[in-house]
């Protein structure tokens, strides 16, 4: 193939203008004038280089371009806004270079003029694009600080809830305590109720039937028999009464001296009063205070405890076996527990856990059994602030345990 | 005339079951009188006599207050051997209660006809043993 370079040169990729040093066109390509929109005898000799830049160009080219084309010979790769004919802007990037004079001493310059359009586009795309992402950021930041601000907000809510919480917790403790206080004293107002009715208004009846009896009586022999009845009957309501007025000065005596008791001392004077039995029986009593050996107490109230809760476990004993009791004191979950373990009888809870401890009940057919013995123990115990409860399995015995307000 | 009449009282107080007797027997009404002193003395004889009807009360009188097993446990024990007893028992708790608490509990209970507080009078007994 012939190369034409005439034909190259006009339709090379990009325009290419020959200038005299002032910038006077002498020669153009076809690419330029494409570019521009005049035509060849509009510009030549008529128009420089600069002529196609905006003002803006201009001053670039007096200050930059030019000198720097004088001091080096080239200058590559400058961006201009040429002004077409219809006055509308062609952005383009111009390499240009300085030719060596002539045998006429005349400078010449050639330009290549790159059109960039495209390129500008893309260009402002990716402006448009980062200022976008810019701005975003700045949105971003904004949210951040207000989400920032929102959860500053919600942990200062979170903590005033938390106080606001407490705060109902502690009232709700407080309620529960109350109501608890008043099942408490409920119970107390259904038990006085229960003594009333079954442990003194019924020897009163007796006592009243016997004196109707008494009056209407023929009998002289009758009279007498229904008089030693009714002895028989004031006595226990005597009996009754009594019991019923120490369980009341137990709750009433807000007063009562507590003193730090030695166990061990406490329990050996006890157990002397129990010495006849402990023999007859051929008792087998193991004490343990290792764990605590001293409590604070109404020494009164401990005394009875003692004597109340040893009497039981003597008194139901299994006839099959020595008596074996077992007594000892342990630190559980801080509070102090004591506990007295038999090998007796047993009592069947299932059926009279809830009258275990009432005033009057027996639960085994022992010509001894009153009902009182662990009535005013648990009086003396609650009246201290403890609590006082059972475990018991029958023919293998019962376990009783205290525990002590801390 | 009725055959047997037997009437059980099932009470601890010694005093209450001997003015009762008295009574019961001034009234001639009764053949009978069996005297349980607790709960579980009378469901026993209850269990040992459930085939033969003869030996069973027509009217039990049922305290409240009584060691070993009270009145209540001896109404859920008979409860429980109630579709097997070979006789009608008519039965009253007699108690000295006046607890509400015990009255309203007696009458939600369709074994008992009656909650009488003592004393019971000799009019009212000679009714129960009438209205049989």
């Amino acid at each position: 193939m012939e190369l034409d370079f005439k034909t190259l040169y006009h339709h090379a990729p990009c325009g290419y203008l020959y200038t005299m040093e002032d910038g006077t066109l002498i020669h153009v390509n076809d690419t330029f004038l494409e570019f521009t929109g005049y035509s060849r005898k509009e510009i030549i000799e008529n128009k420089r280089f600069e002529d196609f830049l905006s003002i803006g160009g201009k001053i670039y080219y007096e200050t930059h371009f030019a000198p720097l084309l004088n001091m080096h010979g080239e200058v590559s790769q400058i961006n201009f806004d040429f002004i077409r004919k219809d006055e509308t802007r062609l952005p383009v990037l111009i390499n240009a270079i300085k030719q060596s004079a002539d045998e006429k001493q005349h400078n010449y310059i050639q330009f290549i003029v790159l059109d960039i359009t495209q390129r500008k586009e893309y260009e402002t795309e990716l402006m448009n694009a980062k200022k976008k992402s810019e701005e975003l950021l700045t949105q971003l930041a904004k949210v951040n600080k207000e989400l920032i601000f929102q959860n500053q907000e919600k942990e200062k809510q979170a903590s005033e809830l938390a106080i606001a919480n407490i705060e109902l917790a502690f009232q709700n403790e407080e309620k529960e305590k109350r109501a608890s206080e008043l099942g408490i004293a409920n119970t107390q107002l259904i038990d006085f109720c229960n003594i009333v009715s079954h442990n003194l208004r019924a020897p009163l009846v007796n006592i009243s039937l016997l004196v109707d009896y008494i009056e209407f009586s023929k009998d002289e022999e009758e009279s007498k028999e229904m008089f030693g009845k009714i002895k028989t009957v004031i006595s226990h309501l005597n009996e009754v009464f009594n019991e019923l007025v120490e369980s009341l000065q137990v709750r009433q005596d807000r007063e009562v001296k507590t003193e730090n008791i030695i166990l061990k001392d406490c329990l050996e004077s006890v157990l002397i009063g129990f010495e006849s039995q402990i023999k007859l029986y051929n008792a087998d009593i193991q004490i343990n205070f290792n764990d605590i050996f001293e409590i604070s107490f109404p020494q009164q109230y401990l005394d009875s405890i003692f004597t109340n809760l040893i009497s039981n476990a003597l008194r139901y004993k299994s006839s099959d076996r020595n008596p074996v009791i077992k007594i000892i004191t342990e630190k559980i979950n801080g509070d102090i527990v004591l506990s007295i373990a038999d090998n007796g009888l047993g009592i069947d809870l299932a059926r009279n856990k809830d009258k275990l401890f009432k005033i009057r009940k027996t639960f085994h057919a022992h010509p001894d059994a009153k009902g009182f013995g662990l009535f005013i123990t648990k009086t003396q115990v609650e009246a201290m602030g403890g609590k006082i409860w059972a475990e018991s399995v029958l023919d293998k015995g019962s376990t009783f345990f205290i525990k002590f307000k801390s | 005339m009725n055959t047997m009449r037997t009437l059980s009282i099932i009470d601890d107080d010694q005093i209450f079951v001997f003015l009762t007797k008295k009574v019961i027997q001034q009234t001639n009404l009764i053949n009978l009188i069996k005297v349980f002193g607790n709960g579980l003395e009378a469901i026993n004889f209850l269990k040992e006599n459930i085939d033969n009807p003869a030996s069973l009360p027509e009217i039990i009188l049922l305290d409240l207050s009584m060691p070993i097993m009270d009145g209540w446990e001896f109404l859920e024990e008979y409860l429980l051997l109630l579709p097997n007893i070979s006789r009608q028992i008519t039965i009253y708790i007699v108690s000295s209660s006046v607890s509400p608490f015990d009255i309203v509990r007696a009458k939600s209970i369709s074994a008992v006809t009656d909650f009488i507080i003592k004393p019971i009078t000799k009019e009212k007994l000679i009714e129960i043993v009438k209205t049989l």
